[in-house]
């Protein structure tokens, strides 16, 4: 460099275009594709810490075969969801990311790696509860949910769009407290149809464990649908 | 703080790029869509925390420059692209429909390197 204007000298342009997200979407792609062939069908469950997820978890056992469910499940530290998960007949792998604010392809790959598939239709990947880093990291899944509870208010569409704009199914938790919190369903539902018209939205509670049936039902649809695939990629 | 692993990420490519064209001087050009959740503070942030710990950059400067490229929104219906800020931004400012889609703003890139003497 020229000590006296700062001017570069013999400058050589080397031509990139590489994306920093390759090598893990690779990975992604990768674990995606033996889960296709294994039938098992993979899916990213994200939300606010405390919005629900375990609980779904819990809920759509009583819809889907438990022994049939296979969770990865991700969190800072403990093995409390792991431990809530497994008296649910749950086979469950616990990953403490220790700091990491949400899941990579990595930490799902090395998980698989130490799991029994055998008999799983359903493998569900529980984020890191967080509404803006899990956003955009692909882990291998083929669908995504995000619980929203009304307790969180209708405002997290428009505060956090990169993740609800990536979801598939919307679950709206916690609709039993929903007046106690003043929550704004219209404008709710509103905001997520702007972002994307053809997104599911569910509300579940409590105090009717049937408004977690049509989630289960989703799920065995799109299992089915994997199958189907695999299927044809066979022959 | 998710910025680290892609910066992380960012590092091993610079030092694959620095072994590969033997640069002891340059600079990187990063690319970063608007629609995304990075921000190029952290990006800077964890750079000059990364490099200053490896030894690979000892006696070597590579500069980091983030250009932030615009969201990209398409209309089906009057076939034009215009510039948005925010996902959730969805109505053509040109026609006002809202047969639109998202055509950039997504991206996360080293475009390219330059080598200085």
């Amino acid at each position: 460099m020229c000590e006296e204007c700062g001017c570069e000298e013999n400058k050589e342009t080397i031509k990139v275009e590489k994306d920093l997200r390759q090598e893990n979407d690779k990975m992604a792609a990768e674990t995606k594709h033996k889960l296709l062939h294994k039938k098992v069908y993979p899916i990213n469950l994200m939300g606010s810490p405390g919005s629900g997820k375990t609980t779904l978890i819990q809920n759509l056992a009583n819809y889907l075969n438990p022994e049939e469910i296979a969770v990865i499940q991700g969190d800072l530290e403990s093995d409390i969801d792991k431990k809530k998960l497994e008296k649910d007949k749950i086979l469950t792998y616990q990953i403490n990311t220790h700091s990491g604010c949400h899941l990579n392809s990595a930490m799902v790959r090395d998980a698989l790696e130490n799991m029994q598939l055998q008999g799983k239709k359903y493998l569900i990947i529980e984020n890191v509860g967080n509404l803006v880093c899990p956003a955009g990291v692909k882990l291998g899944q083929d669908f995504n949910i995000v619980v929203s509870s009304t307790a969180e208010g209708a405002d997290k569409p428009k505060k956090y769009p990169v993740i609800f704009n990536e979801a598939n199914l919307v679950v709206i938790s916690k609709m039993d407290i929903a007046k106690a919190v003043n929550f704004k369903r219209e404008d709710y539902i509103k905001d997520l149809k702007q972002i994307n018209p053809d997104m599911k939205i569910i509300e579940t509670t409590n105090t009717n464990k049937e408004s977690y049936k049509k989630i289960a039902e989703i799920i065995r649809q799109n299992h089915e649908k994997w199958e189907e695939t695999e299927s044809k990629h066979q022959h | 703080m998710h910025e680290l692993d892609v910066t992380k990420e960012l590092v091993k490519q610079i030092k694959q790029l620095m072994n590969e064209n033997s640069i002891n001087k340059g600079k990187v050009f990063l690319e970063m869509g608007n629609l995304t959740t990075y921000s190029a503070e952290p990006i800077k942030f964890y750079y000059s925390q990364l490099t200053h710990a490896d030894k690979s950059f000892v006696n070597k400067k590579i500069k980091l420059e983030i250009h932030e490229k615009k969201g990209e929104l398409y209309c089906k219906e009057c076939k034009t692209t215009s510039k948005i800020n925010e996902i959730f931004e969805r109505i053509c400012p040109a026609c006002g429909s809202i047969n639109t889609q998202i055509s950039g703003g997504d991206e996360l890139k080293i475009k390219k390197v330059e080598k200085y003497e």
